[in-house]
């Protein structure tokens, strides 16, 4: 029991240094590999070529309309989580495939209020929401 | 389908107002509709007591959801709370004008979310239900509309932010509970609970932890003070919302959580005795200094959390019934001090104690009801406040508490000045002329079905409280 158990472990370990092998051993090999690059001034910043960026990002405001555009996209994307519950037990002895499909629709159909919602209040036409 | 007839009504008339929200109605028109909805939700209630008043508790939704004479009483309080506060806001004068309609709509859902509070028997359950009605309030709180000020919107972050936080510690608790009880529906716990916590401490931490959101919710003590802060920022009719309906569903909650622990006196009732004294001291004292009416009576309510809360922890049926009883009475109660408040200021604003100067000659129906309201929250005789004061304490006596007892009546003759204070104030005469106060029929009527009601139940408790024990009943 405790030897078979140990075994089992050993198999872990393997596993965990195999592990770190995968993750580690592209770097050094990559290090040796690599050709030498010379170092200057814009080889520190996010993009080494193009226009020279100035100033930070939280100097500048974006208009809300994107804001808005986000959360819409985040009620959807948030809903998808909850299909995969229904897609689990759909059809089994629980639930039924009539009460799975009916039940999935009134979901959809109460989050898609959202969007009519967002749709009549004007977030999807574009325009600048604050005078500047 | 007729078990949950109540939640569905209150789920239709929410989509009624989402569907009103998309154009433009007129206020008056909404009020209108919300009234009647409401009116018809009542109804549905007290039918669905009545349904199910001398019926086994009957369960749906794989036992999560349970629908007994307990749970129903509370849809009736709440649904009846829900009509009470939109008749009280007529023409929502402290809201912005385009959310009108949302106003209503997200108020139904918090009443929903408390609905379905009242009913919950699953942890899980628990949680989503004071989500649902919680995360409603958080959104109607910056709504508030009034030249210049600007207070709301820190009262809705601080109502928000402490509000998640509850959350987490409750939700830690349950990993507690769940981790040594391995299960999550209360009827299976209160099998195991008791004898778990003769052995296991830890329970105790979980356990008390887990009421930590519905503290959140009634203001007690470790978590009240958001109270003043959220109570000042919002607007008049949301503020006699937020301060009576979220308190009885947390009532209802507490008084299924406490019940988990089993009815002999243990290390629970004695955390919960610590809670309920400091909450009504703190309450007490801190109101006796305060001039915003507002704050007076968010610090009120954060004592009468700790009379209610002696009533619970008794955990018999005369506790649990006072408890029903005394938390019906302070929706009463308060939503007649919020009437007096809403109607006393012309735009919605916050009003003190020099706004109630001359209340006597200005409006005597006001001054009238803001007697009673003043009355029965310090507890003073022909009102629902006595009675519900007098059936705590002899619940409390039966379970020979009497140092809880004793401390309770200390700080019931404290809030006693405060209370007159508001009533001495209300009949001072004012030095400059003061105009009369213009209402409206509806308003007077409303004023007359609150005074009816604090009387009414005040004189003739013993119908009430019969069904209350009906319903306690079926929790022990």
């Amino acid at each position: 029991m405790t030897e078979s158990c140990l075994t089992d472990y050993m198999y872990i370990l393997l596993f965990m240094v195999g592990g770190c092998l995968a993750v580690f051993l592209p770097f050094v090999i990559a290090y040796y590999l690599r050709p030498k690059t010379t170092e200057y001034v814009r080889s520190f910043q996010a993009y080494e070529c193009g226009v020279t960026p100035f100033n930070q990002m939280w100097d500048y405001r974006f208009g809300v309309s994107y804001y808005l555009y986000a959360l819409i996209f985040l009620a959807f994307d948030v809903d998808v989580l909850y299909l995969f519950p229904v897609a689990t037990v759909y059809n089994t002895d629980v639930v039924s495939k009539i009460r799975g499909i009916s039940e999935l629709f009134i979901f959809i159909g109460i989050l898609s209020l959202a969007i009519i919602y967002a749709w009549v209040k004007g977030v999807f036409k574009w325009e600048r929401k604050i005078k500047s | 389908m007729s078990l949950f007839l109540p939640e569905l009504a209150l789920i239709s008339m929410a989509l009624v107002f989402f569907f009103m929200s998309l154009g433009k109605p007129k206020s008056s028109f909404l009020q209108g509709v919300a009234l009647a909805q409401a009116a018809i939700v009542v109804f549905i209630a007290l039918f669905a007591f009545k349904f199910s008043c001398n019926q086994p508790a009957q369960t749906m939704f794989y036992d999560a959801y349970r629908v007994d004479a307990f749970s129903q009483l509370f849809k009736i309080i709440l649904t009846f709370g829900l009509f009470l506060v939109i008749y009280l806001g007529a023409g929502l004068k402290g809201i912005t004008d385009n959310l009108k309609a949302e106003y209503y709509m997200f108020m139904t859902l918090s009443v929903l979310g408390l609905v379905f509070l009242s009913s919950a028997v699953e942890l899980l359950t628990i949680v989503i239900s004071l989500e649902i009605s919680s995360f409603a309030l958080y959104v109607i709180i910056p709504f508030r509309f009034q030249k210049g000020y600007r207070k709301q919107m820190e009262a809705g972050i601080k109502y928000v932010m402490f509000g998640a936080m509850a959350t987490g510690i409750s939700l830690y608790g349950m990993s507690y509970i769940y981790g040594m009880a391995h299960t999550t529906y209360l009827n299976e716990l209160v099998q195991v609970l008791p004898g778990m916590l003769k052995h296991q401490p830890a329970i105790i931490i979980g356990l008390i932890l887990m009421m930590a959101s519905f503290f959140y919710k009634l203001a007690m003590f470790p978590m009240h003070f958001w109270a003043p802060d959220v109570y000042e920022g919002s607007s008049n009719e949301t503020a006699g919302f937020i301060a009576t309906l979220p308190k009885v569903g947390a009532v209802a909650l507490l008084i299924r959580l406490v019940a988990l622990a089993g009815i002999e006196i243990n290390q629970i009732t004695g955390i919960l005795a610590i809670f309920a004294i400091l909450s009504m001291v703190v309450g007490n004292l801190s109101a006796l200094v305060q001039d915003d009416l507002k704050r007076l009576l968010a610090y009120s309510s954060i004592a009468h959390a700790g009379y209610v809360m002696v009533a619970i922890l008794c955990v018999n049926t005369l506790g649990f019934s006072a408890a029903i009883y005394y938390i019906a009475g302070y929706l009463v109660m308060n939503l007649a001090c919020f009437y007096v408040i809403y109607n006393i200021s012309p735009k919605g604003e916050n009003v003190t104690f020099a706004d109630l100067k001359g209340l006597y000659k200005n409006s005597p129906m006001l001054a009238l009801t803001l007697v009673l309201g003043a009355f029965g929250m310090a507890g003073i005789p022909p009102t629902v406040g006595f009675f519900g004061k007098f059936f705590i304490f002899t619940a409390a006596i039966e379970k020979s508490l009497y140092a809880i007892v004793i401390l309770t009546v200390i700080n019931a003759g404290i809030s006693a000045f405060y209370y007159l204070k508001m009533v001495r104030a209300a009949f001072m005469t004012s030095d400059e002329e003061s105009s009369v106060i213009q209402m409206d029929l509806s308003a007077y009527i409303l004023g007359l079905i609150l005074i009816v009601t604090i009387l009414g139940i005040g004189i003739f408790p013993q119908t009430f409280m019969h069904y209350a024990e009906m319903a306690a009943g079926t929790i022990l």
